[in-house]
């Protein structure tokens, strides 16, 4: 290749233009005065001042510049795409992400180096003690509040066992002849459980015969109670009645409670007699009728 | 086209003061390896029960509630770590006062 060396061009004539058909090697600056046109650029920089902007697409579609404060890319389209297998935002050191967008995958946010939430094929998912906060950092929420922050729903299945003894005059609740079992359900909202079971069949030879039987306890709720005493009312039934050893009284509220820090509820009833108070059994009738008794309750766990 | 069904135990916590272990049990279904479904079944365990004398009759670890599964090694073996004869004793104290209650 053959090598000019000039240190001045005049361009010849009346004609503005200067042609060179090899490669222009220019060992320090150019400066050009108006616009520069190429099909392609190589270098190691591109420099621009403050405010200084590169300019793409024939209508100046997108701005990419720095105000000497910002750093701004303005897109005049209807989209700004990226395109790229994984994505991922962070900081400045590269230590702390922002956001992760993965290819056929989750995006995740990160709150100060910390993840958050991401995506899932179920929609949002919260890793474990994070949630949505409530929080309005305003008075309006009262002194009490304790918490705003929803971090957990679920729901599914338990195994609800219902136990009782043979004879209806027992009066312990420790000694049971019958266990029987039912599927009952759940729902978990925060810290909120609903959970319910119902068996069915209860008569005499019936699938879950109880017949002539003291209710003592229904244990396997799908979480542990916190706080002190959760109670419900009992609902839908058939054959149940009130009864304290021989001492049947036809006028009561039946209930369940829940103490503290257990899975096992007590069902009860209060004896409905003026100045008597007393407390009785669920008991089942005994009969060969259809008979069921249904349980549910809400509580706190932790 | 292959259904594949497995169990996990997805969720062992230990829970409260007197070390409840509340376990998830999920069913988890798979179509050529991808999850399509996955329901959840809950238990907890205590530390045991109050026979007739008001002795703690110590949790046998066999069964789940439903009577028939047995409970997992993995599920045993938080429920042996941290059932301490102190957890067994507050637990035991425990029932014999919701028995008065």
């Amino acid at each position: 290749m053959s090598i000019l060396n000039v240190n001045k061009i005049n361009p010849v004539g009346g004609g503005s233009t200067i042609t060179i058909a090899g490669i222009a090697s220019v060992t320090n600056n150019i400066s050009v005065g108006n616009s520069v046109t190429a099909s392609s650029f190589h270098g190691d920089e591109v420099k621009l001042g403050d405010n200084k902007k590169i300019l793409l697409g024939d209508g100046n579609d997108i701005e990419i510049y720095h105000t000497g404060a910002v750093d701004m890319i303005e897109g005049k389209s209807l989209y700004l795409i990226q395109e790229s297998q994984n994505i991922i935002l962070r900081n400045l050191a590269g230590d702390e992400a922002y956001a992760k967008f993965f290819g056929n995958g989750a995006v995740e946010l990160y709150h100060n180096g910390t993840k958050q939430v991401e995506t899932s094929t179920d929609g949002l998912k919260f890793p474990s003690g994070k949630g949505i906060n409530f929080a309005s950092g305003g008075s309006s929420d009262g002194p009490s509040v304790s918490s705003e922050l929803l971090d957990d729903y679920e729901e599914g299945s338990w195994t609800a066992t219902l136990n009782g003894h043979s004879s209806p005059t027992n009066v312990a609740t420790n000694n049971p002849t019958t266990s029987r079992t039912a599927t009952g359900h759940y729902r978990k909202i925060g810290s909120y459980v609903h959970a319910q079971a119902t068996w069915a069949n209860l008569q005499q030879s019936g699938a879950n015969d109880m017949a002539n039987h003291q209710i003592q306890t229904i244990t396997g709720l799908p979480f542990t109670s916190m706080g002190t005493l959760f109670t419900s009312e009992l609902g839908y039934s058939r054959g149940i009645y009130g009864r304290y050893n021989n001492s049947i009284i036809e006028e009561a509220i039946f209930y369940f409670y829940l103490s503290g820090s257990s899975t096992t509820v007590y069902p009860a009833a209060s004896q409905v007699v003026q100045n008597t108070p007393g407390t009785l059994y669920h008991t089942v009738s005994n009969s060969s009728s259809g008979m069921y008794y249904s349980f549910q309750m809400s509580y706190y766990t932790t | 086209m292959a259904l594949s069904e497995s169990i996990e135990y997805d969720k062992i916590e230990i829970v409260g003061q007197y070390k409840h272990v509340q376990v998830r049990k999920a069913m988890v279904i798979k179509k050529d390896g991808k999850e399509l479904t996955r329901s959840f079944e809950r238990f907890v365990l205590d530390p045991g029960t109050l026979d007739a004398s008001d002795n703690l009759v110590d949790n046998p670890l066999t069964k789940e509630p439903d009577g028939t599964t047995d409970i997992a090694d993995e599920v045993k073996a938080v429920c042996t770590a941290v059932w301490t004869t102190t957890i067994k004793d507050a637990w035991k104290s425990k029932l014999i006062a919701d028995k008065s209650s």
